[in-house]
């Protein structure tokens, strides 16, 4: 087995904006600008950020949802990015997404039955439409569904049961990798913890291999076992999940952690960390992207964009400085 | 398949108390089918040659004695009984708006498929394809958009001759273009769902998204768009044929009867009320019906 | 019900909700929304209401907001605001009601501002709107902002004869309600609000209309301020900016707050007392401390133990069984008895009342009497 079963090389993803009658390319949105990682066979790996910071375009192009502008994607040893029609089609079966919203991402004119099947049909996995149902019907067993729902309409399920349906039409090809993009935003509190334990036991049984994409950082702590921080494209932070919560390295990454409320009114905090707003991918500021709103920037910040180090043995961390947050100073630089 | 069949018996028995909910909307149903069903009866009802037999000397008769229209000069014919009373050829009004209604039905109905098959193919291919071949698409459309309606149906039936498939095709020529930017516009929205992207994700070819997918959920406003338009397109039919645009002035269609009876229109005023009286209500009726429609297939009235 | 004889805090009770039923007509059905909410409101506080979707924490708000759908009925109950009550008042009460008293800040700013008005201009217009009853306010708070700012003493004069003749063109209150929405948009930390007052809702980020849309309904100087879910659609960075400026108007103005809410970190971190509600009824109240100390109610219980904590990593998460109900046909009794742990005999037959199991601690549960 290959360790890693992922490996992204300095990946990009803009978007051109166009305008004007010939269409011409003004500019571009720098969704993912520069990125690499890796992605541990059996483990689930988190991507955290807020909204706008290309997490998703992440998601969707290291799937290949999207084709990359730039950079490498090697999945088990193989480069992947140039890959097209039908062995594209072998790969794409073994990588598959679960998309944040479950009322929208099933055509609500198909049962769920059906949605379920439709995989299996395209991809030639079974004989005929018979032994299709009753895989689909232990599927959606598999994902604590009644079986005899097969034939009803999305809209008569609730959110979470959608989810449901949403994650046996992933398995139904019996991938190796899922990318979960948001998978528990749109579901309420009780709802979300069954779902979250569904995925977690379904990666043990079926040996998966996850990219979770969250903006929710309690839900990165729970379910990811190494977690990449994302600000405007690209990542700041990557390292072990528990590393990243109790000894961040980046300014950004604390000024996240600091912003979570926690439920439990003994620990009130002053929650703000961070003032502003994040800058649009379009305009991205030279330098380190982050230096507007963070508090410890330099002339050298702006001069020098920092490049992702690795400061302690699998912890890499995008900044200039080691600083020391516990008394709030810089202790060194680190990248010259 | 049972529970799919009650599931979709349950969406139907849904649709349906959504429409019975509405008198108005029955009303338009009712009207509609009524509509429809004379169609294919009417030659069974009165014998469809009947038009070409005239017979001047019962011109302009009124026999029906529960209406008084007030005018000295209405002719008695006695004997026979004329309910609508009669042409100014002789002919019985009743029958000739009987034969008439399926001509206008049929002219309507093939203008109306023809131009909703062509606006889900260019419209949708447009959309999904995109780039050059939605300009190219889109420009063409606008061409004919530009040009009015009613002048260029005029400009082709006096160049091309005045028959009913040359009247036909006319009127699908302006016709078209609308359906074409409408679907267009279904599909535009449709694709950006994410459930599109999630078919892609699952290796779904083009075709099977459009085809399977796709258009199957933006097809419900073109529905009612040509519900909409059976009415409109009989109105328009009838103007172009009342100003005279028609095969032959003897031609039992409800445009070209009410305008045979224009110029008696202060001796026998049931040559036009009545062939105007089947176009208002038949067009009525459709467009109650495309109204109705439109409510039970409203997302904001769906659960 | 008890809570309408709350034990210690009569008179600093401004907003009172007691017994109230509300139904939305549907073609599926009558769907029973609102089914008894009993609640009520102190004197400067921030009460959060928490639920999950579909619970009829936003319906409430927009019942006292008076700003319910039209397929909307109320059955039965009374929306006392200083013992007025909102459901039976004349129609001009409740118009200046909602115009100066009750205001409510949704999810999504967006969908309430006017895109082609500039925000201060939106702002300044709600206090035009009514200059008899916006008079004394704006005239005060721009007095207050003077005597801390450079504004100079001719200024102050003018104003402070405006006010004791209680006369003033239009025009000339037309520059001051510029003035007012400035120093509104100043209260809740805009950054620039000269500026910021000139610009259009689409120039401003996400945070910035949500605050916006704070000092809108600041302006009108209300008593209770319905905040509903104003921080879901915010990244936790932007979140933690708004929370903070709720918790320091709380102190700066006179009104109440109500904040909606599924996230009971945010009341945690936020609200002086909660009221937690499942399925159209309230289901237990009080201080955030006791709460989250000491749940009664099994839903509350089981609320916060599916929270997922970014501070504690558990191995299985926990979560309630089952699934909401669906409130055409609602579970007979207590609403929460299909998926209690705790269920006995008289829970699917009889409702129960909201009592006080505890000082200030109510609960509607037959575990607790």
């Amino acid at each position: 087995m290959v360790e890693n079963l992922i490996e992204v090389k300095d990946l990009y993803k803009w978007f051109p904006i166009r305008s004007g009658l010939l269409g011409r390319v003004k500019n571009y949105v720098r969704a993912v600008d520069g990125v690499s990682f890796s992605i541990k066979t059996g483990e689930t790996f988190g991507v955290v950020g807020e909204s706008g910071c290309g997490k998703t375009t992440l998601g969707r192009t290291v799937i290949k949802l999207t084709e990359p502008t730039s950079g490498s994607i090697i999945y088990s040893g193989r480069d992947i990015t140039k890959l097209k029609g039908r062995k594209m089609k072998e790969y794409k079966k073994k990588m598959q997404i679960v998309f944040q919203d479950p009322y929208a991402s099933l055509d609500p004119r198909q049962t769920i039955g059906s949605a379920i099947m439709e995989p299996m049909f395209i991809h030639g996995l079974v004989r005929d439409r018979k032994e299709a149902r009753s895989k689909a019907e232990f599927l959606l067993e598999q994902v604590g569904l009644n079986p005899d729902h097969f034939s009803r309409f999305p809209h008569e399920f609730s959110g979470g049961q959608r989810q449901r349906v949403a994650i046996a039409r992933a398995l139904s090809l019996n991938p190796e990798f899922i990318v979960l993009d948001e998978p528990t935003s749109s579901l309420d509190v009780s709802v979300q913890a069954q779902i979250l334990n569904l995925l977690s036991s379904l990666r043990r049984k079926l040996n998966l291999t996850y990219m979770f994409i969250s903006h929710n950082l309690a839900v990165i702590r729970q379910m990811c076992q190494r977690t990449a921080v994302m600000y405007l494209g690209r990542i700041v932070e990557i390292a072990e999940t528990s590393r990243i919560f109790e000894n961040p390295k980046h300014p950004y990454t604390v000024a996240l952690l600091k912003s979570v409320p926690l439920p439990d009114p003994k620990k009130r905090k002053m929650l703000v960390s961070l003032e502003g707003d994040v800058p649009s991918p379009v305009n991205v500021p030279s330098g380190c992207r982050f230096r507007a709103r963070c508090k410890y920037a330099t002339e050298l910040c702006a001069d020098k964009a920092p490049e992702l180090i690795e400061i302690e043995k699998d912890h890499w961390v995008e900044c200039h400085y080691d600083i020391d947050f516990s008394r709030e100073a810089k202790v060194n630089t680190i990248t010259a | 398949m049972n529970q799919a069949q009650s599931s979709r018996f349950q969406e139907a028995r849904y649709a349906f108390y959504l429409f019975r909910r509405n008198p108005v909307v029955l009303a338009g149903a009712i009207i509609s089918m009524a509509a429809l069903i004379l169609s294919i009866l009417s030659p069974y009802i009165v014998n469809p040659s009947l038009w070409r037999i005239t017979d001047l000397t019962k011109r302009l008769c009124w026999n029906n004695h529960m209406i008084n229209w007030g005018i000295r000069n209405v002719f008695d014919c006695g004997g026979s009984t004329y309910i609508l009373g009669t042409d100014s050829y002789g002919r019985d009004l009743l029958k000739m708006i009987i034969i008439a209604i399926p001509l206008d039905m049929q002219i309507s109905l093939e203008v109306v498929f023809s131009a909703v098959l062509i606006g889900v193919v260019f419209g949708s291919v447009a959309a999904y394809a995109g780039g050059i071949i939605d300009e190219f698409v889109l420009r063409i459309t606008d061409i004919f958009l530009a040009v009015p309606g009613i002048l260029l149906a005029i400009v082709m039936m006096v160049i091309l001759g005045r028959t009913i498939p040359i009247l036909t095709f006319a009127v699908l020529v302006t016709w078209w273009p609308t359906y074409v930017r409408l679907m267009r516009s279904q599909v535009l929205s449709e694709k950006e769902k994410p459930y599109v992207e999630s078919l892609k994700a699952i290796g779904a070819g083009r075709f099977r998204i459009l085809f399977r997918h796709i258009i199957p959920n933006s097809i419900y406003p073109i529905i009612v768009q040509a519900t909409l338009d059976i009415g409109s397109v009989i109105l328009t039919v009838s103007a172009l044929t009342f100003i005279g645009l028609t095969p032959s002035p003897l031609l039992p269609e409800l445009g070209t009867l009410a305008s045979s009876g224009a110029q008696y229109v202060f001796t026998a005023p049931w040559l036009t009320i009545f062939p105007g009286l089947a176009i208002l209500i038949i067009s009525l009726g459709f467009n109650l019906l495309g109204d109705g429609i439109r409510d039970v297939f409203d997302p904001r009235l769906r659960r | 019900m008890s809570l309408t004889q709350g034990s210690e805090d009569r008179n600093r009770v401004v907003l009172r909700v007691s017994n109230l039923k509300l139904n939305f007509h549907t073609y599926g059905g009558d769907v029973k929304v609102l089914d008894g909410i009993e609640l009520y409101v102190r004197k400067g506080e921030i009460l959060g209401l928490v639920g999950e979707s579909g619970c009829g924490k936003s319906v409430t708000a927009l019942a006292i907001a008076g700003l319910l759908p039209q397929n909307a009925e109320i059955l039965s109950g009374e929306i006392l605001l200083e013992g007025k009550n909102l459901l039976a008042a004349k129609k001009e009460e409740i118009r200046k009601a909602r115009l100066s008293e009750i205001a409510m800040v949704f999810q999504d700013p967006m969908t309430y501002l006017n895109p082609v008005i500039p925000i201060g201009k939106q702002i300044s217009e709600i206090v035009e709107s009514d200059r008899q009853l916006f008079l004394k306010p704006v005239i005060e708070e721009l007095l207050n902002e003077s005597s801390t700012s450079r504004a100079g003493y001719v200024e102050r004069k003018k104003l402070e004869r405006i006010l004791k003749d209680g006369n003033v063109s239009k025009r000339e209150f037309g520059k001051l309600a510029k003035l007012y929405a400035i120093s509104m948009l100043r209260k809740v930390r805009l950054p620039d609000p000269e500026r910021v007052y000139s610009m259009y809702p689409f120039e401003l980020s996400g945070g910035m209309r949500q605050r916006a849309m704070i000092a809108m309904a600041l302006a009108r100087k209300p008593k209770i301020l319905l905040a509903d879910e104003i921080t879901t659609a915010l990244d936790v960075t932007v979140q933690a900016q708004i929370l903070k400026l709720l918790r320091e108007l709380k102190d700066q103005i006179d009104a109440s707050i109500v904040l909606i809410t599924h996230d009971l970190a945010v009341v945690a971190e936020v609200c002086d007392r909660v009221a937690v509600m499942y399925a159209g009824n309230i289901v237990e109240v009080a201080d955030v401390e006791r709460i989250f100390s000491n749940p009664l109610h099994p839903y509350t219980k089981g609320l916060l133990e599916s929270i997922i904590r970014p501070d504690v990593v558990k191995d299985e998460l926990k979560s309630i069984r089952g699934s909401v109900p669906n409130l055409i046909n609602p579970p007979p009794g207590c609403r929460f008895h299909p998926r209690c742990p705790f269920a006995f005999g008289r829970c699917s037959i009889e409702k129960p009342n909201l009592i006080e199991a505890e000082p200030n601690h109510y609960v509607s549960c037959f575990l607790y009497g």
